[in-house]
């Protein structure tokens, strides 16, 4: 995201869908959000990268699943007790199509762009959780914007595959 | 001047459109030998609408030339004169010209049509030279149907015209023509010039729409995006239906009827969807015959050219694909497998070379051949051609049958420009057909006769985006295997299931019929993401020999405790180029079509795998890919090296490799054929024969097939006659019959060094020793022809 576009976005309000993973709070913008889905019939791809968990099949469109606790290196343990979750689909404007899996869908919540802390601003601000995700996906966690009771984590879809391997991202 | 390009460019796209219909007219016209009022005013219409905005456009050339040609045309729709060979030339140069002027419509001013344009004129002015030649036809009024007919016209005479049309008569075509319909207007109008009437009508100008001046044949330009996004959709419907079906059982009457009826709904709409992408094979085919004509004329041939099955219809994708590959095939075979017409007839050879392209379905497969008459391929210079080239030592090339050498043309590295002459030309840009036609999933294989002419067949797949393919298990997960990979499917009962596999180094191996074959466990191959290794090999042999050692023991301990367990196991013989290689899987599911979707970009470099499935149940599955899976299972071909030493030490002494069926008759002698001359091997009972006369019969699918034995032709032990036998049906029989043989032994590929001196008789090729037996090798026909020669092929 260049310069005049972050400000332009500064003033707006911006649609959250939020989802919960590992207990943690998440949201993406919900302009890039297809559809929520029902978590159903995962094909692995044996050699795939660890966070990749599959191809299912949404009304004969095939679709790649990514698992983003793997991505950020979150204890499998911790998935939250909610059945076997469900899966976010994005819009075929954000990337080929594919989906993340998630423990739980929340609500949809507005959000002043500007109440969202970019995390390059200060490391003070941010939580542990926070400089821990960064360390692990550059790009793909936006910001941090405090809601009432907890801290939200704004993603941009648009990065969650990268241009790269997930991996090189690692090492950067 | 955007609009105006715009403008320019519909205006050529239509053009061609028309360009295209000409040139439908103009075979008609060559095939059936008749030219219809009805056909000279389409014609009309076409060049004068090319012409009309050519004006505006400023298009001085393709004005000027359809000008000529409008004008000799409406002289012969006037009926002020009739049509000639030399005016149907001069009309076809100019659409081979302006379509050549389409191509580069901007540049179109700088050809040159003047020449063309004086040669219409020329024929045209005939016009007021020409007598008004009364109508030929009819004149006399023929009301009731006269018992002979009265001064028809035979289409010989018609022909005679036509000399250069002649060719195209069908020899049934010839008797003269029925009597007109009593109904026929009796006083005949200033009937047109053409010959339309005396024309021999077969039904398929019955079925073609003749006389449709006014109208004009319905069609939509849609944009092929938009029909993908059809298909897709229709493809999503089906699943919503799949889904619904399942709920059905729940379902009160009413909901039932009514998914009744969204289901057969969805199954049309979907079919209807499909076969938009179709197109009839034809209008790729009528793109050559232009081609082939200009063809003979520049190389001074005589070329009969024919297509047949036009109306076999193929995915759009396919047919642009295919245009490639086809032009150069029948440039191919007017330009080096036709030979001159001085020639030909020396060979006592019709002077006319016949080039057919022919495509028909089989076995779910569009199969498109290249036939021509001409000189066929040289065996011998194939063969030399090949040991210059180094591409293949002299060993090996005694190893190969005959069909094989003949492929070898279609090697990348064969066709150089010096190959044109020397190995009859044939093989140039062969490895490009094959490499073009194999990119979608087609195959190219050759057959020719030296003097009698080649074939070349191009197997194509229905469509690109649905292939068929083997479904298989391992673990909870199944995985596609495309047919065109899959050679065959090997089953391992009880004991074979733990004795069989064997190791060799640190790979396992199987015999499959004298080849080793190395083996790949599907399951170890997922499981390890690193490309395999010595070790890992090593480890992987070494755990399943532990394994099957228990299976062993444990079979054993069950065998004596009277409740035996069964073990199976299953693999699926491969093929990735030239490397074979068992892939060991735990269940096989069958066949399946399968629409293929390629692999997500964040996964695309994984090698295992060569796209993505929806299976029929709704979930997803991976389709393998047999080379990416060699490499990464890292095989070699383990049985190679050590084959071909043996082989060579043999080679020598005239040793071929050959594909056989070994069999006996009962007595201890043992027999083989090839492989290749085998259609099929039937299980019968010998209750079933039925004898008539000296003869016996036995009914197959409903026809009687003649059962020869082999003592009928040869001196042989004649067998003990079990109740149940074989039946070998030859691949060539012009007449049903077929083989009694009592037991089958093999089948296989095996080195045959043959001996024609020991036991010579008539249909019999010699012997040889296979297996450590001596084999006696039947040669089918001469058999059938020794058993009952005036019975198989009397006429022949």
């Amino acid at each position: 995201m260049n310069l005049s576009e972050t400000e332009a976005m500064m003033n707006s309000t911006l649609q959250m869908c939020t989802f919960r993973m590992s207990n943690r709070l998440f949201g993406v913008n919900i302009l890039d959000v297809k559809e929520v889905n029902e978590n159903t019939n995962v094909t692995p791809i044996y050699h795939a990268p660890s966070d990749i968990c599959g191809y299912i099949n949404i009304r004969g469109q095939i679709l790649l699943v990514v698992n983003l606790r793997e991505t950020f290196g979150f204890d499998q343990r911790h998935k939250t007790e909610a059945g076997h979750g469900k899966v976010v689909v994005f819009k075929s404007s954000v990337d080929e199509p594919f989906g993340i899996m998630v423990d739980e869908v929340c609500d949809v919540v507005s959000v002043e762009h500007s109440r969202i802390v970019d995390r390059r601003a200060g490391e003070a601000n941010a939580a542990d959780s926070v400089r821990e995700l960064r360390r692990a996906k550059d790009g793909i966690v936006m910001g941090v914007c405090p809601l009432d009771k907890e801290l939200l984590l704004v993603l941009n879809a648009r990065h969650i595959l990268g241009k790269q391997s997930v991996k090189s991202l690692d090492s950067k | 001047m955007e609009t105006d390009n715009d403008i320019l460019a519909e205006y050529v796209e239509e053009s061609r459109e028309h360009l295209i219909k000409i040139e439908e007219i103009f075979e008609h016209i060559q095939k059936t030998g008749e030219v219809k009022l009805s056909s000279i005013n389409e014609l009309f219409r076409a060049i004068h609408t090319i012409k009309g905005s050519a004006g505006f456009l400023g298009l001085i050339s393709i004005g000027t030339l359809t000008h000529a040609m409008e004008s000799l045309l409406d002289s012969l729709r006037e009926g002020r004169l009739s049509i000639t060979q030399p005016m149907s030339d001069a009309l076809m140069e100019g659409t081979d010209m302006l379509s050549d002027m389409f191509d580069d419509v901007n540049k179109s001013n700088n050809t040159d049509v003047s020449e063309l344009v004086s040669v219409l004129k020329a024929l045209n002015s005939t016009a007021a030279v020409a007598t008004l030649e009364p109508a030929p036809v009819l004149a006399a009024p023929v009301v009731e149907p006269a018992p002979e007919p009265v001064e028809q016209r035979s289409v010989a005479d018609v022909l005679a015209q036509f000399p250069e049309l002649a060719q195209f008569a069908e020899p049934e075509a010839a008797p003269a023509v029925q009597a007109p319909a009593p109904a026929a207007p009796a006083p005949v109008a200033p009937a047109p010039v053409t010959t339309a009437q005396v024309a021999p009508q077969d039904n398929k100008d019955n079925d073609k729409p003749q006389d449709n001046s006014g109208k004009h044949e319905e069609f939509l330009r849609i944009k092929v995006d938009l029909l993908d996004r059809l298909m897709m959709l229709a493809g999503e419907l089906v699943l919503v239906r799949n889904q619904q079906l399942m709920h059905l059982e729940q379902a009160d009457s009413t909901f039932r009827s009514i998914t009744q009826s969204l289901d057969s709904v969805t199954t049309e709409l979907q079919e209807t969807i499909m076969r938009t992408r179709m197109q009839p094979i034809g209008t790729v085919f009528s793109r050559y015959s232009r081609m082939v004509r200009e063809l003979s004329r520049k190389l001074g041939k005589k070329i009969d050219f024919v297509t047949e099955g036009d109306e076999v219809e193929l995915d759009k994708n396919i047919l642009e694909a295919i245009g490639d590959p086809l032009t150069h095939l029948v440039r191919n075979a007017c330009d080096h497998g036709i030979e001159d017409p001085d020639i030909r007839v020396a060979a006592g050879k019709s002077e006319f070379g016949k080039v057919t392209l022919s495509a028909y379905h089989e076995s779910g497969q569009i199969h498109v051949d290249i036939k021509d008459n001409g000189k066929g391929l040289k065996v011998e210079t194939i063969r030399r051609k090949c040991l210059e080239k180094g591409l293949k030592t002299e060993d090996e090339l005694s190893r190969m049958s005959v069909q094989d050498i003949l492929n070898l043309v279609l090697l990348p590295g064969f066709s150089t420009a010096s190959s044109v002459t020397d190995v009859s030309g044939r093989g140039v840009g062969m490895d490009v057909v094959k490499t073009g036609v194999e990119k979608f999933g087609g195959s190219v294989s050759l057959t020719s006769v030296e003097g009698e002419g080649s074939v070349v067949k191009l197997r194509l797949p229905l469509t690109l985006a649905i292939i068929p393919s083997l479904i298989v298990q391992s673990g909870d997960e199944r995985f596609a295997i495309p047919q065109v990979n899959l050679e065959e499917l090997v089953c391992l009962y009880d004991k074979d299931a733990f004795t069989r596999i064997e190791c060799a180094g640190a790979r396992e191996v199987f015999r499959l019929r004298d080849t080793l074959l190395p083996m790949v466990r599907l399951r170890e191959a997922l499981a390890r993401e690193k490309m395999f290794d010595e070790d890992a090999l090593s480890e992987v042999t070494e755990q399943n020999s532990e394994a099957r050692k228990e299976m062993a023991v444990k079979y054993k301990e069950a065998e004596e405790s009277d409740h035996p367990i069964h073990y199976s196991l299953n693999f699926a013989v491969l093929r990735s180029g030239s490397l074979r290689f068992g892939l060991i899987i735990d269940r096989i599911h069958g066949s399946e079509e399968i629409v293929v979707k390629p692999m997500h970009r964040a996964v695309k470099s994984i090698p295992l795998y060569s796209g993505a499935t929806v299976l029929g149940d709704g979930k997803v599955a991976m389709i393998l890919d047999a080379t990416g899976l060699a490499r990464h299972y890292n095989v070699r071909d383990v049985g190679g090296g050590k084959d071909g030493k043996k082989q060579k030490a043999t080679a020598e002494d005239g040793t071929e490799l050959r594909s056989l069926l070994l069999f006996s008759n009962g007595g201890s002698e043992q027999f083989g054929v090839s492989m290749q001359d085998v259609k099929r091997v039937e299980a019968i009972e010998t209750t079933a024969i039925e004898r008539i006369g000296s003869q016996e019969y036995i009914t197959l699918d409903g026809v009687s097939t003649r059962v020869v034995r082999l003592e009928d032709g040869l001196h042989v032990q004649s067998g003990s006659q079990p109740e149940n036998m074989f039946f070998l049906i030859p691949q060539s029989a012009r007449k049903p019959y077929g083989l009694l043989v009592e037991k089958l032994i093999d089948s296989g590929h095996y080195e045959v060094k043959l001996n024609k001196e020991s036991y010579q008789a008539e249909g019999v090729e010699g012997t040889a020793l296979i297996k450590k037996k001596m084999t006696v090798l039947v040669n089918l026909e001469q058999l059938m022809h020794l058993v009952d020669g005036m019975w198989y092929g009397g006429q022949a």
